[in-house]
């Protein structure tokens, strides 16, 4: 653990300047102006901080994704079972038509067809 | 996000102009210009529940009636993996010629989108469930299409769009039905040069994917969908232009019409001197053109990452044998069994292995004793044609296997000619009956009963006594006059072979 | 039987009370709900105390005993569950504003087996937002106190569970544990607390902050009580595919085994990352106590831990930028006002907390494109090598040895400005859970001079807690806890002196100097 005090630059040139709204952006929220360096600043402490793990030689080290190699995946009997009745679904929907969850339009796909647009639409946005 | 679509001068979009002298300097002309399309199709697996839920698949419910805290997204759920999706999933990697990864792994894809319910979608990235796969297309010339991958995720929501745009009242219906069900998806390489050779592609796939089971390869329902990432590259060059992805392929006549389009669009460019640009676009069905799709700039990044939720999915050897083993056959290998075994022309053999519905059938008549080669021309003449007629596709065959050998033995046993029994055939389709159930009803066997025709040939002899004596002196006339007469009292349907037989054995 | 007496006493002294007919589960779950009113406005450990329910549920275990019907392992006592885990019908806020009215439709695994077992949910307990945090002051729906000193932190960020436990407002409490956030609270309020191995413990219906790590805890006032949480709560579950499905022997009986011949490693590492010499002194006396009970003690080595912070800090980040991604308001909790859909994406998630955006923002940075195997990627090797590190010494060691905290309890407000400052917090916590081991913390005794933070005051006189942190073996729970519970024999007279004296002082103290909130600011989240 390198010192509490290790700031910005402190590690050398290997702590890269993080672009805050790209990756607000991908995040999907919003900073505003002050609220944007206050961000940039935190985030480079921390990364600062993290510069002693390029210090360490992973090379030809695997991976560990979860707590156990030798766990496995379980496969289940492919049996319907009942789920959430509609309504217990959407009495916590916020906003609700004819039974479909509503929501704003998203701008995306504003240019697809008319036609069988539900399905359009899975590709557009993939 | 701002509303209304932005009006794009057709064909021209992805065009740089550049000077009249740069664009001498490289001229290109069309004929030097060759398609490299790589397809991406998805298909929904043919299970009853979804891929990481107990949910129904079920299509066509009621609005968000087959949903859970885990396909909804729920705060707290987690995914279950399902086993039938793996194995359709394997079936189908087998039947590309793939080779199956004992060892695969889950991913999240990162994207915000409201059909898709955690913010992610489960799927496989770098550690897929197969690869390196291969379908053979007829062309001419036959040509092997290699598939680079395929692995298994789960489906997103739909969306329905209402109100418009310039009033701001646009909103979107989200129905969670099909959220999470399972996928395939395929991708090929790049290997496809023609719009042709798309559809073959295409139609291999859906063949192989419909007649093992895996999937009902509807494109019309949504649970077969495609892709393309087409480029245009330059004859005896390796390396292809800028890629262009295009979506909203809602049939395989899009996907042609598509192909055909984006290569006039970029041999156009490219021969003019411009450049094609990278990016995504849409095809529109009414226009027949593709747009480009105004796509957010950051949904390229997805931030895969293995989903920590489900450990790496490991096959066992064993169990990858016992799918293998248990693997319905494939289109190809029916049909030579049919051509070499049964002894099918090759091309009666193609059609009836078009669907594993109609092989199924055929099979069925077959393992019902019928005659390979006469059962097979039924079907192929009579039973396909009576159903192209009514626009029947082969998941509506109008009668059964049993009924269809039932007619057949009618006529081999003499019951009913061969041309009744065409007329019976469409009864039989019409109404769903069993064809001896028609014949019986509406009166249309031939009179086969010995007793009773051996009653009216006692009759017949008793009443022409001379003519008996004629036909003992030798004169065959007579033989004749007796039969027509067994015959009018029958009212024409006592099998004459047999009354003959009895006349004679009467006479000895 | 005074409530007084009944809100003081643990879990299996109730249990046995209870069986022996000589009090009412009904009186049980009214003492502590008396409890709860009483001290409630001072900690400010629940976010929802369920009054009703609680005392109807109580009534049918009473009437399950009367006809002679076993209620279950737990029949009749009452539990907090921390408001992350949901309880079908009640509201489970995270501590957030997001899901502020957000009501579960369904229960969690862990809450069926409580149920199954008799167990009385009665109350969800307070803490940092999404689990991100080290002092429960993340919370956005409320300020919990350290029930040892109003003006110290509960430590976090099962805050909520911890503190309730300590106050005597529950003899039981969940909690969960991502990067120590059952054991971490547990040290801060003199308690016991355990994260189980990972897998051992359902975490269907837990909402996820970082589900490579996250674990539901028991959290109690001995290691005998954390047994019976334990005994519940334990085995596969079939919804959860990272769920366990080896055998759960029984807890509670394992306790009776001796300690005696185990070998203790005490990793080195341990004691150097800013580890203050008031927790140094504890954590010395604790081996002493611990090779006086025949444990045999050495020192050891775990290079690879001194990195696990950083490891942490970019794993759970990574896997909460997209567990969160969830909380869009399309389908649930709160939805912003807009016109198009990106602007009520972003309004809608305006919503999370300085702390929640700051994690989201740096584990949606270290998975985004170029920065993956710069981060992620060498984080989950680094994570390898500190696995490998854990199994070496297990080869060796039965159990590892350290403090449970680098320190006591720290002020209200004290690290709330640096974000790093707060992670420290956890140093100690992080490398059971990026491991996947059992670690339990039970109380080793007193800081003595804990006046070592800012303020010059100190008036409270009130020595703090300590936590002894027990490291064992995967699916190991049984040594951790029956050494844990020789350990805590050893200790529990001075111990439960002091937590009985405080639980006293905080009956009586009056809101005043010491509490310089008094009122709970978040009344309305009450339901009667």
């Amino acid at each position: 653990m390198v010192p509490l005090n290790a700031g910005v630059g402190d590690g050398g040139k290997r702590v890269p300047k993080i672009d805050v709204r790209h990756v607000a952006r991908l995040a999907m929220l919003e900073l505003e102006d002050g609220e944007a360096e206050k961000m940039q600043r935190e985030l480079q402490s921390i990364l600062a901080h993290m510069e002693e793990l390029f210090g360490l030689d992973v090379d030809g080290v695997q991976p560990s994704f979860g707590s156990f190699d030798e766990a496995e995946l379980r496969l289940f009997a492919d049996e319907v079972r009942a789920g959430l009745s509609r309504d217990e679904f959407l009495r916590g929907v916020p906003a609700v038509k004819d039974g479909y969850v509503m929501v704003p339009r998203t701008g995306q796909e504003q240019r697809l067809p008319r036609e069988n647009e539900a399905d359009g639409e899975w590709r557009a946005r993939r | 996000m701002s509303a209304g679509a932005k009006s794009e001068r057709v064909g021209l979009e992805g065009v740089r102009l550049v000077s009249e002298k740069e664009a001498a300097g490289g001229r290109l002309a069309r004929e030097d210009l060759e398609l490299v399309v790589g397809l991406e199709v998805h298909a929904e697996l043919l299970t009853r529940s979804k891929m990481f839920c107990r949910c129904s698949t079920r299509f066509g419910d009621p609005p968000n009636t087959n949903v859970c805290p885990v396909c909804l997204g729920l705060p707290g759920a987690l995914p279950v993996v399902n086993r039938e999706a793996v194995r359709l999933a394997v079936i189908a990697a087998l039947a590309l010629n793939c080779r199956v990864n004992l060892r695969s792994r889950f991913a999240r894809k990162n994207y915000f989108y409201p059909d898709l319910p955690k913010g992610y979608q489960i799927s496989q990235y770098d550690e897929p469930l197969a690869v390196n796969g291969c379908v053979m297309i007829p062309g001419p010339p036959p040509k092997k299409i290699r598939i680079r991958r395929l692995h298994l995720e789960e489906d997103a929501g739909k969306s329905i769009h209402e109100g418009d745009d310039v009033t701001r009242a646009a909103y979107s219906l989200l129905d969670f039905n099909r959220c999470g069900a399972p996928l395939i998806e395929i991708v090929s390489e790049p290997d496809i040069s023609s719009p042709e050779e798309a559809r073959q592609y295409l139609e291999e796939l859906r063949r192989i994917l419909e007649f093992t089971g895996v999937s009902d390869v509807k494109m019309e329902e949504g649970s077969m969908r495609v892709d393309s990432n087409v480029s245009l590259r330059r004859l005896g060059q390796e390396q292809p232009g800028a890629l262009v992805e295009v979506k909203n392929l809602n049939s395989f006549r899009a996907v042609v019409r598509a192909l055909a389009y984006e290569k006039d669009r970029q041999s156009r460019i490219l021969t003019a001197g411009g450049t094609v640009r990278r990016e995504t676009r849409g095809w529109d069905e009414s226009l027949e053109i593709t747009v480009p799709l105004r796509l957010k700039e950051t949904s390229e990044d997805y931030r895969y990452f293995p989903d920590p939720d489900l450990p790496p999915l490991i096959l066992s050897e064993e169990w990858l044998e016992s799918v293998k083993r248990e693997m319905p056959p494939l289109p190809e290998e029916k049909k030579r069994y049919y051509v070499d075994v049964l002894g099918i022309p090759a091309y009666d053999a193609s059609i009836l292995t078009s669907s594993r519905k109609l092989s199924r059938f055929f099979d069925e008549c077959v393992s019902r004793g019928a005659d390979p080669k006469a059962i097979s021309n039924w079907i192929l003449s009579e039973l396909l044609g009576y159903m192209n007629s009514r626009g029947l596709g082969p998941d509506a065959i109008p009668t059964s296997p049993e009924f269809l050998v039932k007619l057949i033995r009618l006529i081999d046993i003499g019951v009913i000619s061969g041309r009744i029994a065409k007329d019976i055939l469409v009864k039989m389709c019409e109404t769903g009956r069993d064809p001896e159930e028609i014949v019986r009803e509406e009166g249309l066997q031939q009179v086969t009963d010995r007793a009773f025709l051996e009653h009216v040939v006692d009759e017949v002899i008793a009443e022409n006594l001379s003519a008996v004596e004629a036909i003992k002196k030798g004169r065959s006339k007579a033989m004749g006059f007796l039969v027509g007469q067994v015959m009018k009292k029958t009212g024409g349907k006592a099998n004459p072979e047999l009354v003959n037989i009895i006349i004679k054995s009467k006479l000895e | 039987m005074s409530g007084g007496a009944l809100w003081n006493m643990k879990a299996s002294a109730l249990l046995e009370l209870m069986m022996a007919g000589e009090v009412s589960a009904t009186e049980v779950v009214e003492a502590f709900l008396d409890r709860i009113s009483e001290v409630e406005p001072k900690v400010g450990a629940f976010l929802e105390v369920m009054r009703d329910e609680g005392l109807a549920q109580a009534r049918r275990i009473d009437e399950l005993r009367q006809s002679g019907e076993y209620p279950g392992l737990l029949g009749g006592l009452p539990v907090a569950v921390k408001d992350n885990i949901c309880v079908a019908g009640t509201r489970c806020t995270c501590g957030s504003k997001m899901l502020a009215n957000w009501v579960a439709p369904y229960d969690a695994t862990v809450v069926k087996a409580l149920k199954a077992q008799g167990a009385i949910i009665i109350g969800k307990t307070n803490m940092d937002e999404f689990a991100m945090g080290s002092s429960t002051e993340n919370s956005a729906l409320g300020l919990t106190r350290n029930p040892w000193d109003l003006r110290r932190v509960p430590g976090g960020s099962s805050g909520g569970s911890a503190a309730a436990v300590a106050a005597g407002q529950v003899p039981l409490a969940l909690g969960s544990d991502t990067g120590g956030s059952v054991r971490q609270p547990a040290a801060f309020t003199g308690i016991t607390g355990l994260k189980p191995t990972y897998g051992r413990v359902s975490r269907y219906g837990l909402v996820a902050f970082a589900s490579s790590l996250d674990q539901i805890g028991p959290l109690a006032a001995d290691v005998r009580d954390v047994c019976l949480l334990m005994d519940a709560i334990s085995g596969f579950d079939e919804r959860d595919s990272t769920s366990d499905n080896r055998p759960v022997p029984s807890y509670t009986r394992a306790l009776s085994k001796s300690a005696k011949g185990l070998k203790a490693g005490v990793p080195r590492e341990c004691l150097t990352q800013g580890v203050s010499r008031g927790v140094k002194e504890c954590f010395e006396r604790a081996l002493e106590v611990m090779e006086d009970l025949g444990v045999e003690i050495e020192e050891t080595s775990l290079p690879m831990i001194r990195y696990a912070l950083d490891c942490y800090y970019i794993i759970a980040p990574a896997e909460a930028s997209s567990n969160l991604s969830r909380f869009d308001g399309v389908r649930y909790g709160l939805r912003a006002e807009a016109n198009g859909l990106e602007e009520m994406y972003v309004r809608t998630r305006r919503n999370f907390g300085p702390e929640v955006r700051r994690r989201i923002m740096l584990g949606t940075f270290v998975l985004s494109a170029g920065y993956y195997d710069a981060y992620y990627l060498r984080a989950a090797k680094v994570r390898t090598l500190i696995r490998r590190d854990f199994k070496r010494a297990f080869e060796e060691f039965d159990i590892l040895l350290s403090p449970t905290t680098p320190t006591t309890a720290f002020l209200l407000g004290e690290r709330t400005q640096d974000p790093l400052s707060m992670y420290m917090a956890d140093v100690l916590t992080v490398p059971a859970n990026l491991a996947g081991l059992p670690a339990l913390s039970v109380p080793c005794g007193f800081e003595e001079d804990s006046n070592s933070g800012e303020d010059g005051d100190g008036d409270s006189g009130r020595r703090l807690p300590v936590g002894l942190q027990i490291t064992g073996r995967p699916f190991d729970e049984e040594t951790v806890l029956c050494a844990g519970h020789a350990f805590y024999q050893a200790v529990a007279p001075a111990v439960e002196a002091e937590l009985a004296r405080m639980r006293k002082d905080l009956g009586k103290e009056s809101c005043g100097s010491a509490c310089p909130q008094a009122q709970s600011p978040k009344g309305s989240a009450w339901k009667e």
